[in-house]
């Protein structure tokens, strides 16, 4: 690990000034991606911005229809949070299911979402929620935020501040994982909001999450298992690694989407 | 073991090792040893492999791409002993370290291969290599 300086701001405002001043300067978040990063040198921040201690950025709030969470909320605490379970059981479902639990005490919502590994989950509840991720500038729907491999609408030293899960009608988050990572080899997160409007996210399976349509459109004809089983999803632009051909992924999409419909109507 | 026809994703549900390691002292030791050889076996069989890239780069650099098994990767072991001592020792006592990595790959891989019917899938079995070999037969 190359050195760095280290800063601990108290505020947001304060962390956003810090990170404007330092070009090289990196968010540091639940460091579950960020440090593993650096003690490999594949990255190397001038300074560190350790968010940890903010604490207008940690918390959920449900207001209605929608599930509000604070962008340095650990995976562990929407997991165990009363209130997320009540309102979207499915997304307190799946980030219990992220990583380990050491990842899991650690590990945030914003720092996921920043970071956009192209295997991480809360991607997949973002785009099937249809989520808001908002900043300290603006705020970007789901279906603007992710670009690409690691990469996000985010401009550089814009800060996620929260992240705002619509509530669906039912939904479910099934994953395959892999089995040394954790990671989603494929993760699909199907959401019904009733009247024919379900959004099927994917992770794991591309260079960046991504919506699937053709589900999508089934699912909103009849939201069924029967309804996406004999969906055959083309492999082409699916990512090709050591763990899953891009074949394997797209057979994958449709065995996770199909099992997450089951355990949504259950 | 049970294979998941839809993924290929396999799992053991029993597992039984009886060996003879000769006189046995403490035989609470013995079965750890035995334990510990079971998983290295079962991941073997299962879940490890080292790949390189094309320019000779080992790619299965870290844990989080080299798969070993973890405690709830595996089942619960049941083990026997037969006891023959040696006639080699004044102790009657055999080896027992990595007894139980030599039995175990072929084990699983042959409840694989009963499993689905074919002469061969390839080590280790991951639930891709399952999946296609699934899809061959």
């Amino acid at each position: 690990m190359h050195a760095f300086q280290y800063h601990r701001p108290t505020s947001s405002k304060e962390a956003i000034g810090l990170a404007g001043q330092k070009a090289e300067g990196r968010y540091l978040a639940g460091g579950q991606s960020l440090v593993q990063a650096m003690k490999l040198r594949l990255s190397s921040p001038s300074d560190l911005i350790d968010l940890g201690t903010i604490k207008e950025l940690a918390g959920v709030k449900v207001s209605g229809s929608a599930v509000e969470i604070g962008a340095m909320t650990r995976h562990a605490e929407v997991a165990a949070s009363a209130e997320v379970k009540r309102a979207i059981p499915s997304l307190a479902a799946m980030a219990g299911m992220i990583g380990d639990r050491q990842v899991r005490h650690m590990g945030t919502i914003g720092g996921s979402l920043a970071n956009n590994d192209p295997a991480a989950d809360y991607p997949a509840a973002v785009l099937a929620l249809n989520a808001t991720v908002t900043t300290n500038k603006r705020k970007i729907g789901a279906d603007q935020y992710f670009k690409g491999l690691y990469e996000t609408a985010l401009e550089p030293s814009e800060l996620i501040t929260a992240v705002s899960f619509q509530v669906p009608k039912r939904g479910a988050y099934m994953k395959f994982k892999n089995p040394a990572s954790r990671f989603a080899l494929v993760g699909v997160f199907v959401a019904d909001f009733g009247s024919g409007n379900v959004r099927v996210g994917v992770t794991g399976a591309g260079p960046s999450a991504f919506r699937q349509t053709e589900m999508e459109k089934a699912l909103s004809a009849k939201f069924a298992p029967e309804a996406v089983a004999a969906i055959k999803v083309k492999p082409d632009g699916l990512n090709n690694d050591l763990h899953a051909s891009p074949e394997y992924r797209a057979h994958l999409i449709t065995v996770m989407c199909k099992r997450a419909v089951e355990q949504a109507l259950k | 073991m049970e294979v998941d026809r839809e993924t290929g994703a396999t799992q053991i549900v029993g597992f039984t090792a009886v060996d003879d390691f000769g006189r046995v002292i403490n035989p609470m030791i013995v079965e750890g040893q035995v334990h510990g050889g079971l998983a290295q076996g079962i991941g073997q069989a299962l879940t490890e492999g080292c790949a390189y890239d094309d320019t000779g780069q080992l790619i299965t650099g870290s844990l989080a791409d080299y798969c070993i098994p973890r405690a709830n990767d595996l089942p619960l072991f049941k083990l026997d002993m037969r006891e023959t001592p040696c006639t080699h020792n004044p102790l009657g006592v055999k080896g027992c370290g990595e007894a139980g990595a030599i039995g175990a790959p072929a084990a699983v891989m042959n409840a694989i291969t009963d499993a689905l019917g074919v002469k061969d899938v390839p080590m280790p079995a991951t639930a891709q290599n399952v999946w296609r070999a699934m899809h061959r037969a």
